[in-house]
């Protein structure tokens, strides 16, 4: 028995208390591997809205932890998270950006301070329940599940830590995933679907910029139709509001309206009804830090670009120097601020790197 | 399934669900407000159902404000603080959230009187606390999360003091005592004259009536002013408007009927079964298992205890996988992932406080449980429940 323990590899999962990463304990655990449970504590602080929203988190995972007799703990990376994810987050919507702060968390929080605090503990892996696969030497693939493939938010991780990563549930399809929770009882606990979103909801974004971004920041003003001049009512602050947004704008009229044009330093806002507007479309995209996975510099050449999570790959050429994508066909305008992700043009399903939007020269055509 | 948690939800009693159908589907539904003679006989049976459940406290239905729930009530009863200049709140150790948190919005200073390592209120320094400026003290009837009955009578006779002395140097400013009864009352008898409360909150959900069921009973002649917290149609002579909860108040008066019918062999039962509890806790896991608050001044139902050491967050979802329910503190601080105030109060130490669990009991449980608790506690304290 004890030599069989020593032969045993340790693996810490990060648990997040979503079915998928509770999935993914019961899978290493069938595979052998001594698995410790830790749930990331990022994010404690109340939102008006929003009163321990990391509690009912936790429980579930603790739960998950104790019904499958697995050791559990909960490291705390507020700190790291404040610096890494949220103040990024602030600066970034208070320039106007609209950021990520998933594919920022998994860059410096999941995939950095959790995977370094794991290895320094002794373990020989890290696991999470993301639905990606690593390849033996250390590419990040794309799930077994397309639909559900996660790979997007992970384009800014380094092969580094994949080397030493397990995503059990990447070669599972949501489906078998749920089979097993159902099959080990654990789909009462885990009901939520896991939204990869790390502590506030597209909903509260809000008011989580409200609450720490300082008032003056948050400039009210009026919503105007860019190809008619006129006002169609007014909004509560212009960083909430993306290029290319439809919901979410209290008009006069009934008809869907997109935002083409918001220029930090007016209140306006510019509608437009003309889904063909210039500006709600794009070539080119100018990106900034960009990101290899394999640490190498993203050469110039084709790739397949994902521009969204779940959005379609598509044929794009990358200009190394000027750090500009050259899309094969027009697409729809992403707002500076947000991640593309890259994929090999000549391996199927290999995520390379991503690179986040530029607000230089993107907003207007 | 062994419910360990009577005290954050009882069922509903078979017989308060009869009393209450009459008003739901049956010829009884009117609103008791109209001008029709039907309606005046649902009236009566209401005002007669106000009495009922006043009775559990020796006191009359037309001193109740029926509400919809403790919560409602403990606000409504601190509004009695406010509109004073420069008044103060005195709070024990013990109260809900819904006392404290009330408190906090424009009572004035509100302060927390301490507690003694056996789970009371420090009557010194209460009496040390009672300054010209305290209006209200509130204090529970038992502590919600180690069982022990407060020393009320002792409080409202400071409190009574303290009112006769500022009669004396012509000071205005009253003082009122608020006893927060949700808690105890299927096994406590209580009269509220020798009790000395000036406002008392009732809860129907906790003695086997429908949630959502509450009452303040407020004394008269006590110069209580009461902010109504909802305007209206004036119901409950103006301070709780809105159409009565016939249904809801018939229930509550029938589970008060049935508490007070059974509860001497309730009392026996409970007894019995927590004596038995206590001595297999002790037999099983010895020095390992700590037992909190004064036992002599202890409800029957309430066994709070604490495995030192031990995480009694997994404690509980280990029991649970068991098809047993228990709760740690109080049901709103363990899913708020705070610590227990009344656990902190009386001192306990961080590894008692860890590994704390509430067992509230009621007349469903029954001592044939006891082996299956102790082996399913068994199984739970496994090293990997320990707290890390």
């Amino acid at each position: 028995m004890a030599t069989m323990q020593k032969n045993k590899k340790t693996v810490v999962l990060g648990m997040s208390g979503g079915v998928d990463s509770s999935v993914a304990a019961v899978l290493l655990l069938r595979e052998g591997y001594d698995v410790r449970g830790v749930y990331m504590k990022n994010w404690s602080k109340d939102l008006p809205s929003m009163r321990c929203p990391w509690a009912r988190d936790l429980a579930d995972a603790k739960r998950t932890a104790v019904r499958l007799g697995l050791p559990f703990e909960v490291w705390d990376f507020e700190e790291e998270y404040r610096k890494s994810v949220v103040d990024y987050m602030l600066t970034a919507y208070a320039d106007g950006e609209t950021p990520n702060p998933d594919v920022m968390c998994n860059q410096m929080i999941k995939f950095d301070a959790f995977a370094r605090k794991a290895f320094a503990s002794g373990a020989d892996y890290i696991a999470t329940g993301h639905y990606a696969r690593v390849s033996d030497n250390g590419e990040l693939m794309m799930a077994r599940d397309a639909k559900k493939d996660q790979t997007y938010f992970l384009c800014r991780v380094s092969s580094d830590v994949l080397r030493r990563t397990l995503f059990p549930v990447g070669e599972l399809l949501k489906t078998e995933v749920k089979e097993i929770a159902a099959s080990e009882g654990l789909d009462a606990i885990n009901k939520k679907e896991s939204m990869g979103v790390c502590f506030v909801g597209e909903a509260n974004i809000k008011e989580f910029l409200r609450e720490f971004l300082p008032a003056e920041a948050i400039t009210t003003g009026r919503v105007v139709d860019i190809d008619s001049g006129e006002v169609m009512g007014y909004h509560d602050g212009q960083l909430f509001y993306t290029i290319g947004q439809r919901h979410g704008l209290y008009l006069t009229s009934d008809l869907p309206y997109y935002v083409v044009v918001k220029n930090v330093n007016d209140s306006d806002i510019f509608v437009t009804h003309n889904l063909n507007h210039p500006n709600l479309w794009t070539r080119e995209l100018l990106l900034k830090n960009v990101h290899n996975i394999s640490g190498l510099d993203l050469e110039s050449g084709k790739y397949f670009i994902r521009v969204r999570h779940q959005a379609p790959l598509v044929e794009a050429t990358f200009d190394a120097v000027d750090k500009k994508i050259i899309f094969a066909d027009d697409q729809k305008m992403v707002a500076s601020g947000q991640t593309v992700a890259f994929y090999s043009a000549s391996t199927d399903g290999v995520c390379l790197g991503g690179g986040i939007v530029s607000s230089d020269g993107n907003s207007t055509k | 399934m062994i419910n360990l948690d009577n005290a954050a939800a009882a069922r509903l009693d078979a017989k308060a669900l009869e009393a209450m159908l009459p008003y739901l589907t049956g010829d009884e539904y009117l609103n008791p407000s109209a001008a029709y003679l039907p309606a005046l006989a649902v009236a009566r049976k209401y005002e007669a159902a106000k009495n009922q459940i006043a009775s559990l406290v020796n006191a009359s239905g037309n001193n109740l404000i029926m509400t919809s729930g403790a919560t409602e009530a403990n606000n409504l009863a601190l509004s009695a603080a406010r509109g004073f200049a420069g008044s103060a709140v005195l709070v024990s150790p013990f109260e809900h959230p819904s006392v404290v948190a009330s408190a906090a919005h424009g009572c004035g200073s509100v302060e927390v009187l301490r507690a003694t390592p056996d789970g009371f209120v420090d009557l010194t320094d209460l009496a040390a606390h009672v300054t010209d400026e305290t209006v209200l003290v509130s204090v529970a009837l038992t502590s919600g999360d180690l069982g022990t009955i407060q020393p009320i009578r002792e409080i409202s006779e400071i409190i009574h003091r303290t009112r006769q002395e500022r009669i004396k140097r012509d000071l205005r400013m009253p003082i009122w005592l608020h006893v927060d009864a949700s808690q105890g009352l299927e096994v406590l008898e209580v009269n509220i004259a020798r009790l000395g409360a000036d406002m008392l909150t009732l809860n129907s959900g906790k003695l086997h009536g429908p949630k959502g069921v509450g009452a303040l009973f407020v004394a008269p002649a006590m110069g209580i002013n009461l902010t109504p917290l909802i305007y209206g149609g004036g119901q409950e002579a103006g301070m709780r408007s809105g159409t009565e909860n016939v249904a809801g108040v018939m229930g509550f008066a029938e589970a008060v009927r049935q508490i007070a019918k059974h509860r001497k062999a309730t009392f026996r039962q409970l007894q019995e079964y927590k004596t038995e509890l206590r001595a297999a806790l002790v037999e099983s896991f010895g020095a390992g298992v700590v037992f909190l608050g004064n036992p002599k001044k202890q409800l029957v139902s309430h066994l709070p205890i604490s495995f030192p050491d031990y995480d009694a967050e997994r404690l509980i979802f280990a029991l649970e996988n068991s098809g047993i329910l228990v709760s740690t503190g109080s049901a709103c601080a363990a899913r708020k992932n705070e610590v227990s105030p009344a656990l902190r109060a009386i001192g306990a130490t961080d590894e008692v406080i860890a590994g704390s669990l509430r067992i509230s009991l009621s007349s469903e449980n029954s001592c044939r449980e006891i082996p299956r608790i102790i082996s399913a506690l068994r199984l739970a304290l496994t090293d990997e429940n320990r707290a890390i």
